[in-house]
């Protein structure tokens, strides 16, 4: 017990100029350093997985593919878009007075990376270039259409104001100035539709659920929404919904599906 | 960690046996360092300070028992568990086994925190009193979007979204909201649910972005419990009001995303259902609840078989569910008031809180805050619908007294409605009474928002509308007791004495004042006539300079003197005083001084608000 406990350092409080008995006002040079040592922390975190992110496009851009990858893409691409021709010429649309809601969403399921050009072109005119993105439609024959055409690489619906809602609400991203903006305040969403008399975020769910007169101004001024990946990945079939797969006109059940990835 | 015998000389003694640093009882415990932190969270571990460090104050220690509390949790073997199972799943998908891969991600590892609940909280009230945070969090995560990045998961914040709204309807339904107070951060609450006051922070309905430097799993790890907690409080709560948990909603009221309207109806129908019913009578519905639950299931295989569902079918089945729940009529909340009328077992505040927005009927417009209002104001009394399908009852209805809108400009006007905005709600509520109208007007500015959690008396200051507020509360209070009782007369003609005195008082020190400087300036011109009459000019000014002099050197002796007294009284005081007393003293004089510049600063800052206010009138 000789050796007993050597006292802790006392901290030495820094005093004011000329030896008055008022202190300064100080911090803890411990809690300064945890608080640089945060910041730190955030900016190590996503340059790491900004890294991450990286590395794994690289990896899968240097593969080296042999020719019968290029055979059978080439193939899918000329498969697909037989299909879809025959789609289109023996399908019949119902008219657009028979559906159930005006309003259409749309969500790119996961599915083939060898899309025929003309497929492509559709999907991004429907601005869903990116797999599980949704957008809101209106339905009309064109629009109709569209959807026929790309049917096994998108699921759709009618969605009711709750999922509006929600989604609208959580993932929502304005457009704005060649730039996306979160929905965190009124004034933004006033600037870009203010003329058309949408001051607040409530107005834009309204537009959208209604399909009002300026659906499509408020339709372009929300991004694609951005919808996330279940814990369990899908398995994302590309027959239609209704001959028991994933793709295609899913009726209301696309509100189990939307409250599953948002 | 504790040994049952060493010889004397190696014991641990003191503080080294009582504490051990966070890696010592991380290697003791076997398990990772996120683990264990999630442990602590769980079981209520936190980091102590003992009084001597042994081994360094950059360490952080825990006590030795709460280790040895940790350590004999089944948590722990759990978590080992799934730590185990996740990397079999890893193993599986590496190996391309995926049939594998699904068998094991088809049965993980599940735990839950009932006991930890029931651990830590032995009395429900314990469980009310540290209800704060756990709102709080919850109400949180339920406004936050599910991002891939993080791991919050969907199912949680859905998870999160109804428990808030069921927590909000029980408080809606026996109007136990107090207080209300719109800030930066979200919408704060104020409830008294069994004599507990507990108050929560609601974030604004609008979207929140997830920030880099926050650590969800920290706060996800909280969360587990905390939805737990709150699960465990409403199902005691909804039982106490004869409701059962958890509610069934109308799916159509869902779907069109009024969810806290489907649970205030569904409070409804489930107490007037349960009110009269005994015991007998309960079995006999559990039977007849199965034989339902049946003739649903038939019925939904008919419906399969149709192809095809009605509205009539959905509606009927949805009744079965519901129990016979009244359909959704206009004027369907007033069930809400007429049965709350009922209850007579509630105390004064409830009384007061149940009947400020009785006889009220607001609708509310597009872009006010729908959720808060909706909650807000079936609590006080008052019933309430809004714009679109599903709402009791439609804007063109003539019995509406108050329209909430905060738009510029209103399309159509009503006549026979006010056209308010949100604010004047919340300050009705903070105040208790029907505050008047006109400064809430669409298009003005309104009254500043006064948060009801200061307390002005304390503070030393009191802001100009918190006065107009308390005369139209003493107004009110004369309104509503016409009869006052011999005690309450007392009580008000006292409290109205009391201010007539200070405010006589104050009138009569004004006047004092006035007076003297009025006989200042009578005696100044006599001089100055007397001394014109009689002297020249040179004479004059001689005679004005002498006794300015004079004055100046009496009030300043005077001055002095006052000063002196003072002084010496102040040391007379603290000569008796010892030391510390003395010490003491000082701190308190100090905290004085602070408090006194706090209300100097905001009284100058309302000078230059009120100068400012004015120029910009002038211009």
């Amino acid at each position: 017990m000789g050796a007993g406990g050597e006292e802790a350092p006392r901290i030495i409080v820094p005093m004011a100029v000329e030896g008055t008995p008022n202190q300064l006002a100080f911090v803890e040079e411990s809690k300064l350093q945890k608080r640089k040592e945060n910041v730190d922390w955030a900016v190590r975190n996503r340059e790491r997985r900004a890294a991450k992110r990286q590395r794994i496009r690289d990896e899968h851009k240097v593969a080296v593919r042999r020719p019968e990858e290029f055979v059978t893409a080439f193939r899918n691409k000329e498969r697909d878009f037989l299909r879809m021709r025959t789609r289109i010429k023996v399908r019949s649309q119902p008219p657009v007075e028979a559906l159930g809601s005006r309003l259409v969403f749309a969500i790119r399921i996961p599915g083939s990376v060898d899309l025929h050009p003309h497929i492509r072109k559709v999907l991004r005119k429907l601005r869903l270039t990116k797999v599980l993105t949704g957008v809101f439609l209106r339905a009309t024959e064109l629009t109709l259409k569209r959807l026929l055409v790309v049917e096994p690489f998108v699921t759709y619906g009618f969605p009711n104001l709750k999922s509006v809602k929600e989604l609208i609400y959580k993932k929502g991203r304005g457009f704005f100035d060649m730039e996306p903006f979160p929905l965190t305040s009124n004034d933004l969403i006033e600037k870009a539709l203010g003329d058309h008399g949408i001051i607040c975020l409530e107005d834009l769910v309204y537009e959208i659920a209604t399909v009002g007169p300026h659906f499509r101004e408020a339709s372009r001024f929300l991004m694609p929404f951005q919808l996330k990946c279940p814990e369990r990945r899908l398995q994302m079939k590309r027959k239609p919904y209704r001959d028991g797969g994933d793709s295609g006109n899913r009726g209301d059940k696309v509100n189990e599906l939307i409250e599953k990835l948002n | 960690m504790p040994k049952h015998y060493r010889p004397a000389g190696k014991k641990k003694e003191g503080n080294a046996a009582k504490y051990i640093t966070r890696t010592k009882a991380v290697n003791y415990l076997q398990v990772s360092l996120a683990i264990f932190r999630k442990l602590c969270i769980l079981k209520g571990v936190f980091p102590r300070q003992p009084k001597k460090k042994v081994e360094g104050n950059h360490k952080t220690y825990y006590h030795t028992k709460d280790i040895a509390f940790l350590a004999h949790d089944p948590l722990i073997e759990k978590f080992r568990e799934i730590k185990v199972h996740r990397r079999k799943v890893k193993k599986a998908v590496a190996k391309k086994n995926r049939d594998l891969a699904d068998r094991l991600l088809n049965r993980p590892p599940t735990y839950k925190l009932d006991r930890l609940v029931l651990e830590r909280y032995p009395t429900f009230v314990d469980a009310l009193r540290d209800l704060d945070d756990c709102l709080t969090m919850v109400h949180l995560f339920a406004a936050l979007p599910a991002v891939d990045g993080e791991r919050v998961e969907v199912k949680r914040i859905h998870n999160c979204r109804r428990l808030s709204h069921e927590w909000q309807a029980y408080i809606s339904r026996t109007h136990s909201l107090r207080k209300t107070f719109i800030s930066v951060k979200g919408i704060y609450y104020q409830a008294e649910v069994q004599g507990q006051k507990i108050t929560w922070l609601t974030p604004h309905a609008l979207q929140q972005v997830l920030t880099d430097d926050v650590d969800f799993n920290v706060m996800l790890s909280f969360l587990e419990f905390y939805e737990t907690l709150l699960g465990f409080v409403n199902f005691k709560l909804y039982h106490s009001i004869n409701v059962n948990y958890p509610p069934i909603l109308d799916p159509r009221l869902e779907a069109l995303a009024a969810e806290l309207y489907a649970l205030c109806r569904y409070m409804s129908a489930g107490s007037r259902r349960m009110i009269g019913n005994s015991q007998t009578d309960e079995v006999m519905e559990d039977k007849d609840e199965k034989s339902k639950a049946e003739e649903v299931i038939k019925e939904e295989k008919v419906v399969k078989n149709k192809a095809s569902s009605k509205a009539d079918e959905s509606e009927l089945r949805l009744a079965q569910l519901q129990h016979q729940l009244p359909t959704n009529e206009p004027g369907a909340l007033m069930n809400l008031v007429e049965e709350s009328t009922a209850d007579d077992a509630d105390d004064d505040d409830t009384k007061d809180c149940k009947g400020l927005f009785k006889n009220l009927k607001f609708y509310l417009s597009r872009e006010v805050p729908r959720e808060s209002l909706l909650f807000i104001i079936p609590a006080f009394g008052g019933t309430v619908s809004w714009e679109g399908e599903g709402a009791p009852f439609k804007e063109i209805d003539e019995d509406i007294t108050h329209q909430i809108v905060d738009r510029p400009t209103q399309s159509h006007v009503f006549l026979s409605r006010d056209y308010v905005q949100p604010q004047w709600v919340f300050d009705c509520v903070n105040a208790r009474i029907i505050l008047p109208t006109e400064g809430y007007l669409v298009g003005r500015v309104p009254p500043p928002h006064l948060s009801p959690f200061v307390d002005n008396d304390a503070e030393g200051y009191m802001p100009e509308y918190a006065e107009t507020i308390k005369r139209l509360q003493a107004a009110a209070r004369n309104e509503v007791l016409p009869l006052p009782g011999i005690g309450d007369e007392d009580l008000d003609n006292s409290l109205v004495a009391a201010m007539m005195d200070r405010t006589a008082s104050n009138e009569a020190a004004e006047k004092k004042r006035k007076l003297e400087m009025l006989e200042k300036q009578y005696i100044d011109e006599l001089k100055k006539e007397i001394d014109g009459v009689a002297f020249s000019s040179l004479s004059n000014k001689e005679a004005d300079k002498s006794p300015n002099a004079k004055d100046d050197t009496q009030s300043d002796r005077e001055e002095d003197a006052s000063k002196q007294e003072e002084d010496d009284d102040d040391d007379i005081g603290t000569a008796l005083m010892s030391r510390k007393q003395r010490g003491l003293y000082k701190a308190m004089k100090m905290g004085k001084e602070k408090k006194k510049e706090k209300v100097e600063l905001l009284k100058k800052r309302k000078k230059n608000a009120d100068s400012g206010a004015s120029s910009k009138k002038r211009h």
